[in-house]
């Protein structure tokens, strides 16, 4: 029969393992390796930890820790042994070590917690920023160009082909293409440095329109390797806005269907909630498919669910790693919307 | 510039507001941007109410925070260390602070912080699971937590339970919204006030208003 003297407490801890004895006075403390630290924090036994449990096999040992794996209750430490573990090491003594050693842990975890989808949503973020940046300066280009030559502008809607013809032909050029004869224009003239100083800003946004399509390029091989069945069904730009709004693919992937439909319409989700009055958005980003902007008005509704479905189905796929399945995802919903692709 | 009833925690009447400041721990830096004011050779940092909910409680007219000199303190949602900073700043050399953060990208900020004092050990954990932190930190004196998820007094009491010593304190930061997203705030408080009474002793709560819409802190007893 075990006395109260002879119970021994194992308690694994960042410091290293203590063993006290039933007063909790210190044994023996067992060095632990950084490596350690993963395994306990994941509640894995150790070998370190083995070891104690066999050495002191013979008397009555509790281990004051959590493990995965069940094991004995005579083995398990009570409320109050663990409250006196933990009171012990709440000493000056041993609280540069703690954090030295979380410091370090800490460095670690961030470093594992990289996921290749981390990439996707900076590169998906970064091109909403690219877009108002070209639209800020586009806006600025064209204010300023107009006072020289208003009618170019106004026929070059498209802003890329804008900055490429101003920057490669010349204002008589440009008007002879739109039948306008050179002194009739609204435009004044200007020196040949007032002219380079404008054309300096169609330089930077055609820069940044080249920038904006090599970061789609980029977001699409991403897309098709970390996440190929969400592209196939989704599409790359909703896609990763999708991604971008759920916050990570592993989100994404534990998201019900219907939050997946809502993804983008928060603001009116909430309303709704708030107000029965107010009526429930049908989609958020999904609007913007071509499944749904091709489908009559009074099926919106119904495609945006059947399509949300598939997206969900699709985002576990691609999580898990499994099969690709994509492409007869797509198909079954242009087969249920009968849409020829 | 004077002290208030909390030590490391003073006060400045700026056209007639109450600015809060504490000591700065490191002085020198700044951790987020926020004002330093030198006073007879003693640097403080300004304390924002409306980034710190702790600093909002004490501007509400908290008689207790039980954040003070020597204190080791848990902080469950520490975040990029905005308010750790300060609380770093008043439990002081003597005290510690055990950061616990769910997010690798706020993480990141709290090691940079914690590289720089020497009172703070940062922790990558799920606040949810605090088994899988219990080798990695002491007892602790005081629990904070400010965490916005559904069941953040389940995650409280989980972790006041295992970690505060007996007659310790414990502060918890409730956001309305994130309990419930449509009931009314006085009724989620008035839930989450029931839950805690059943398990710890309540000392003070107060609504965070202006500082913090729709936010109370609690601060109880084991």
């Amino acid at each position: 029969m075990h006395k109260k003297q002879d119970a021994i407490y194992i308690f694994p801890s960042a410091l290293g393992i203590f063993i006290f004895d039933a007063e909790f006075k210190v044994i023996e403390k067992k060095d632990i390796h950084a490596a350690d630290l993963d395994k306990m924090s994941s509640l894995e036994w150790t070998d370190s930890e083995k070891q104690l449990l066999q050495k002191y096999e013979d008397k009555k040992v509790k281990f004051i820790g959590f493990k995965k794996e069940h094991f004995p209750q005579e083995l398990s430490a009570n409320k109050e042994e663990f409250s006196k573990a933990l009171n012990y090491v709440k000493s000056q003594q041993y609280f540069a070590e703690f954090r030295t050693k979380n410091i370090l842990f800490a460095k670690k975890k961030v470093k594992q917690s990289f996921a290749r989808d981390a990439l996707l949503m900076q590169a998906a973020a970064h091109l909403g920023e690219l877009d108002k940046a070209i639209n800020t300066l586009v806006k600025r280009c064209r204010d300023w160009y107009e006072l020289y030559n208003p009618e170019a502008s106004k026929e070059l809607e498209d802003n890329e082909l804008f900055v490429s013809e101003v920057l490669h032909k010349s204002k008589r050029e440009l008007l002879e293409k739109i039948n306008i004869k050179y002194d009739e224009s609204m435009g004044a003239e200007v020196h040949k440095d007032d002219l380079t100083q404008i054309l300096e800003i169609a330089k930077q946004v055609k820069e940044l329109i080249a920038l904006k399509q090599n970061q789609t390029r980029y977001i699409e091989k991403l897309m098709k390797e970390i996440c190929p069945n969400i592209q196939a069904v989704a599409g790359t730009v909703i896609g990763a806005k999708l991604i971008v709004l759920a916050g990570s693919l592993k989100r994404i992937s534990e998201l019900p269907a219907s939050t997946i439909q809502m993804l983008g319409a928060e603001k009116a989700l909430f309303r709704h909630i708030r107000n029965k009055k107010s009526l429930p958005p049908k989609y958020g980003v999904l609007h913007e498919h071509p499944f749904i902007t091709q489908a009559k008005k009074k099926d919106h509704g119904k495609v945006a669910r059947a399509l949300a479905d598939k997206i969900s189905i699709a985002a576990k796929v691609d999580y898990f790693k499994g099969k690709f399945i994509g492409t007869e995802l797509k198909k079954a919903l242009e087969k249920k919307f009968g849409i020829r692709a | 510039m004077k002290q208030t009833k909390f030590f490391n925690v003073y006060e400045q009447k700026v056209r007639g507001r109450t600015i809060l400041l504490t000591k700065n721990l490191v002085p020198g830096r700044d951790v987020y941007g926020e004002k330093l004011i030198v006073e007879d050779g003693i640097e403080y940092r300004e304390w924002d109410a409306m980034r710190s909910k702790i600093a909002a409680f004490i501007l509400k007219g908290a008689d207790q925070i039980a954040i003070k000199p020597g204190a080791i303190v848990l902080y469950l949602g520490a975040s990029t260390g905005t308010t750790v900073s300060h609380v770093s700043d008043i439990v002081g050399d003597e005290g510690f602070v055990f950061a616990v953060d769910i997010a690798p990208i706020t993480t990141r900020k709290l090691v940079f912080l914690a590289e720089k004092r020497g009172n703070i050990a940062p922790i990558l954990a799920d606040s949810n699971k605090p088994e899988a932190y219990l080798s990695l930190v002491s007892e602790a004196d005081v629990v904070f937590q400010d965490i916005a998820q559904r069941n953040q007094v389940d995650i409280f009491l989980k972790n006041v339970n295992l970690y505060l010593k007996e007659g310790g304190f414990a502060l918890l930061a409730v956001k309305a919204r994130s309990v419930d997203v449509a009931a009314p705030p006085k009724k989620v408080f008035q839930e989450v006030k029931k839950t805690l009474e059943q398990h710890l002793k309540i000392i003070d709560s107060r609504i965070l208003d202006p500082f913090q819409k729709d936010h109370i802190m609690f601060l109880c007893k084991k």
